[in-house]
């Protein structure tokens, strides 16, 4: 059985863990130095909004720090490598998208179902609304809408919350959003059609109802 | 013509107009068309009344959260990833692994039946007596067969009851 084991090894050697995301090509040139130098500038400025579009992109918080920090880390290694055609918030955009899509591949090889240990708790998200002199009535409403928008967007495509997300919540412009997605222009467009098309559709309905 | 007794925008061009994707001439319309500006008015109050606060909130959530994380990333340990070859490498080893236990196990478990004697499935283990048995039948029916008797005698006797004779003429 030893020997079994040990030609098995021969056969099929033990995976790397290197992480697939494709790096562009280092430049030659000097590069000036920016706010990606800063590690602490680079956490303080982005780790928010980065945080963000990685927790509701996948609903899942523990999860969402990880990639997060995971993303930090990889982007101020790889700070050399950013020649500046996109915004620094796009590039560490597409960065974390690369990250959440590796974590997805993985999951479809699981034959086991693991219970998700926590998900995104949309009331203590809502109870963060800031007061700015308004009403508790205005409040309340404000809390149930970022409660109810937090449920639609779990109900869309992993593309089109994402999509959602980057142009409402991230203010990208279309160009951005496709770099990061990887995707034609057009088909952004139809993302976020139907994304908005649902959302839409699901606001009017949760309206008529009052809930 | 006038514009607002055109056609109206269509859903999919106000979606246009709420994603910034629209046309100049879709513009131009609303500008005109109060039936269109109040529709779009509508769409646009609807989905900013919920997009505007969903933003404010999650950014003021994700800020308190992230100031609980580590500024040290020096500190983080990557997760690690598995590349699609890895997993195949993995999955074919587990199979290549399974078989030889299997193998192993139906082997070992022939080995450990046949140390303990016991029968075969082949062949189920005949007594004597019946072998006895089966032989006086087979010898009934060969004399049956070559007893020189009539037609008509051999046609209106019941061949069971020759057999049984034959057999009770032999045992005794």
């Amino acid at each position: 059985m030893a020997r079994l084991l040990s030609a098995a090894n021969t056969l099929f050697p033990a995976p790397s863990f290197a992480a697939p995301i494709e790096w562009p090509k280092a430049t030659t040139e000097a590069r000036p130095i920016t706010e990606l130098d800063d590690i602490d500038a680079l956490v303080r400025t982005y780790r928010p909004r980065i945080l963000r579009f990685v927790t509701f992109s996948t609903n899942d918080p523990d999860l969402a720090e990880t990639i997060t920090q995971d993303c930090l880390l990889k982007a101020y290694n790889a700070r050399h490598t950013f020649r500046g055609d996109s915004n620094v918030n796009t590039w560490l955009t597409s960065i974390a998208l690369n990250l959440i899509r590796d974590h997805q591949r993985t999951l479809k090889f699981k034959f086991w179902r693991q219970a998700r240990a926590t998900a995104v708790d949309v009331t203590d998200v809502a109870s963060f609304i800031p007061a700015n002199g308004s009403s508790p009535e205005a409040q309340l409403i404000a809390k149930e809408e970022v409660a109810n928008l937090s449920n639609i967007l779990a109900t869309l495509s992993p593309n089109q919350r994402n999509v959602f997300l980057m142009k409402f919540s991230d203010e990208m412009e279309l160009a951005d959003i496709a770099q990061v997605m990887g995707m034609p222009v057009n088909t952004v467009k139809t993302h976020l059609h139907r994304a908005l098309k649902a959302v839409r559709a699901q606001l009017g309905a949760s309206q008529a109802t009052g809930a | 013509m006038t514009p607002h007794a055109t056609a109206h925008l269509s859903e999919e061009t106000l979606d246009d107009i709420l994603l910034d994707l629209a046309a100049p001439e879709a513009l131009a319309h609303t500008a005109a068309c109060p039936h269109c500006a109040a529709r779009l008015e509508s769409a646009r109050a609807s989905l900013l009344g919920s997009v505007a606060p969903f933003n404010q909130a999650t950014l003021a959530w994700s800020e308190a959260r992230s100031n609980t994380l580590s500024r040290d990333l020096s500190t983080h340990q990557p997760r690690p990833t598995l590349t699609l070859p890895a997993l195949a490498s993995y999955a074919a080893a587990a199979i290549v692994a399974a078989s030889v236990m299997l193998t192993a196990g139906l082997h070992h478990r022939a080995l450990t039946r046949e140390a303990a004697g016991q029968p075969t499935l082949t062949s189920p283990a005949i007594s004597a007596e019946e072998i006895a048995n089966d032989n006086a039948m087979l010898h009934a029916i060969d004399s049956e067969l070559y007893r020189p008797v009539s037609i008509s005698a051999a046609l209106a006797e019941d061949p069971q009851a020759h057999l049984r004779r034959h057999a009770q003429q032999s045992t005794n």
